[in-house]
């Protein structure tokens, strides 16, 4: 089939319906097995509705208060991520970047850590509020540091090369991973303390408080950068080009970083650092159909969702009953992958960039 | 009209620009011409507002411009550039439509798609109109940037005129490719616009220039018809080769040759 061909309503449903099935797929998997009348019937019970058919209690509190939670939190990380993924190749004019690359994710890591780890070890009135909101906004706040700097970094070398930028990247990235690490050394808390949950990422602390508020800032964040696509499609010209159309490069730069920062911060400070599904997702769709940023935006949100259900789905029964952390898996297929999209770009550090 | 009024431009102690005054007519096609590092790609940074921090005024249809008409002048202003960087798939026909984003919002009306559809025909590119861009060679590529351009300013606004400003756009091309596009430059030119182009070739600059801007070191040297402008002595003091421009009965317009 020619791809190309397919109008971009055909493929947004075809991505849709492929996120249904993917999440009943991540509902229905794990070691207590989920019925679809049990899923209908306690979705009912929310509603309002009384059934006539009747659900093992057990059985409705697994899929109410443990998977459904963590599926539309995969949903929408994975979305996320890869909308992040997206943005900054537009904004860096290069289909190698994603936010683990450039210390957006390791960024805000720490600052998730920071709070966790200082918070719960040193206030004793560590509360849920103090969770909640100064969580997220630590984790913002760092990672919007990290992307400054490897972002200033970079531009001070002359022109932001590829190589240039990720090498920066590579640099921040330490600092901000030994500063978690020794978070995590001198935590007392048990979940703090392990090194794996900040670095390699897991679903399984997904609860209906992190799933409301990551839906609550990405979802919007989405729609905003969706009014970006056509500026961030002429920035692909290059800057003065865009700046000929009429777009005011500078503003749009900062309110991308800023908005990327926030998605990718947010979903941090819930599920920790997971890498390669922002760069992976944006250039599928870049192969199926073109580098529309408007469809890339669209298109990787529906089909970051999918990927990243299937990745959650691998990490739980790979090694059942026990659980692999999902950065494992994303860093497994997806750094081959990385290295093969460098390969098939050659000559990227030459080309793309951008003068700063 | 488009004006340029006592431009000076420094980099540190450096003068890029001095003291440069010029007017651009619509209806005429202008090209600066000069040697490498004479300023000349300067200026049409400053006019097309790429550079911001000179001294002087730059005036489109006597109003004066500033940093912040970006997208106003987007609707009547296109520049094309020497070479673009763009390093993603896109189609020929999506790269033309972004000509059209000044003038629409979220999707592109009926008309900024007729518009594109005529703009790659201007250009004899609608067979090309589904490739990728990244696939085409470098002459075609160039050509779908003027389409894109030729697009962005299709329409006469009322009691406006029109700016196209090029920038060394077809140092790169074969010779068919550099006669078609200052052919379609010049037809631009009649319907009420500005256009102004730098260029190298300056046997180019005597075949369809109207008017000619020669700068060197920054300074206006001189400006008028080219042949008044293109002259031996001139080209003898500023690029220090030995020139001869020939009236050949049989050629309508004089060109150059070096001598030994």
């Amino acid at each position: 089939m020619d791809s190309s061909r397919l109008k971009y309503s055909t493929l947004y449903l075809l991505l849709g319906v492929l996120l249904l099935l993917s999440m009943l797929a991540a509902i229905r998997t794990g070691a207590v097995g989920i019925t679809y009348s049990d899923i209908v019937v306690s979705l009912a019970k929310v509603f309002g509705l009384h059934p006539n058919t009747r659900t093992e209690p057990i059985i409705e509190g697994v899929f109410l208060y443990i998977r459904l939670p963590r599926v539309l939190l995969c949903v929408v990380i994975g979305a996320g991520l890869s909308v992040s993924g997206a943005l900054m190749q537009a904004l860096f004019r290069n289909p190698i970047v994603e936010p683990g690359l450039i210390g957006t994710s390791s960024g805000a890591a720490f600052g998730a850590a920071l709070v966790f780890v200082v918070g719960k070890s040193f206030f004793t009135q560590y509360s849920e509020l103090l969770g909640t909101f100064i969580l997220p906004l630590s984790a913002f706040t760092f990672s919007l540091i990290a992307t400054l700097l490897v972002y200033r970094l970079s531009s001070s070398f002359g022109k932001v090369t590829v190589t240039i930028m990720i090498l920066v990247g590579v640099a921040i990235n330490a600092i901000a991973a030994s500063c978690t690490g020794f978070l995590s050394y001198i935590a007392r808390d048990p979940q703090a303390r392990s090194i794996t949950f900040w670095n390699l990422g897991t679903f399984s602390g997904a609860n209906w408080n992190s799933v409301m508020l990551v839906y609550a800032v990405t979802i919007p964040s989405i729609f905003l950068v969706l009014r970006y696509s056509k500026a961030l499609n002429a920035l692909l010209l290059g800057e003065s080009e865009a700046g000929y159309l009429g777009i005011d490069t500078n503003k749009l730069k900062m309110r991308i970083i800023i908005l990327n920062t926030l998605i990718v911060a947010v979903g941090t400070s819930a599920v920790g650092v997971i890498g390669f599904v922002g760069l992976i997702v944006p250039h599928l769709l870049r192969m199926i159909k073109g580098s529309d940023n408007r469809f890339l935006i669209i298109g990787s949100a529906l089909l970051g969702a999918v990927i990243m259900n299937v990745a959650d789905m691998v990490s739980r029964s790979i090694i059942a009953p026990a659980e692999l952390p999902i950065g494992i898996v994303t860093s497994f297929v997806g750094a081959p992958v990385f290295i093969w999209i460098l390969r098939r770009q050659k000559g990227i550090h030459s080309k793309g960039g951008y003068y700063a | 009209m488009l004006d340029v009024k006592d431009i000076v431009y420094k980099i540190g102690e450096h003068t890029i620009l001095n003291n440069v005054s010029a007017a651009f007519e619509p209806g005429k096609l202008s090209m600066i011409i000069g040697p490498n590092g004479s300023g000349k790609s300067t200026l049409l940074k400053i006019i097309s507002n790429e550079i911001v921090n000179y001294s002087g005024a730059v005036h489109y249809d006597k109003k004066l411009l500033t940093k912040k008409d970006k997208l106003s002048i987007s609707k009547v202003r296109a520049v094309l550039s020497q070479e673009s960087e763009l390093s993603f798939p896109l189609t020929a026909g999506e790269v033309v439509m972004m000509g059209r984003y000044p003038h629409f919002d979220f999707k592109p009306s009926v008309k900024d798609k007729t518009i594109c559809s005529e703009a790659l025909q201007r250009m004899n590119i609608e067979k090309l109109k589904e490739r990728n861009y990244l696939t085409l060679s470098g002459g075609e590529k160039q050509r779908v940037h003027f389409a894109r351009v030729l697009a962005q300013i299709w329409e006469q606004p009322e009691d406006k005129y029109r700016y196209l400003l090029l920038d060394e756009p077809i140092a790169s091309l074969d010779l068919n490719y550099q006669h078609e596009f200052l052919r379609i430059a010049k037809e631009v030119a009649l319907q009420n616009t500005v256009v102004l182009a730098v260029i190298h070739d300056i046997n180019l600059a005597l075949q369809y220039a109207d008017l000619v801007m020669l700068l060197n070191n920054g300074k206006l040297v001189a400006a008028g018809p080219p042949a008044k402008v293109i002259t031996s002595e001139n080209l003898n003091n500023i690029y220090g080769v030995k020139c001869r421009v020939i009236n050949d009965a049989l050629s309508h317009f004089p060109y150059f040759i070096v001598e030994q």
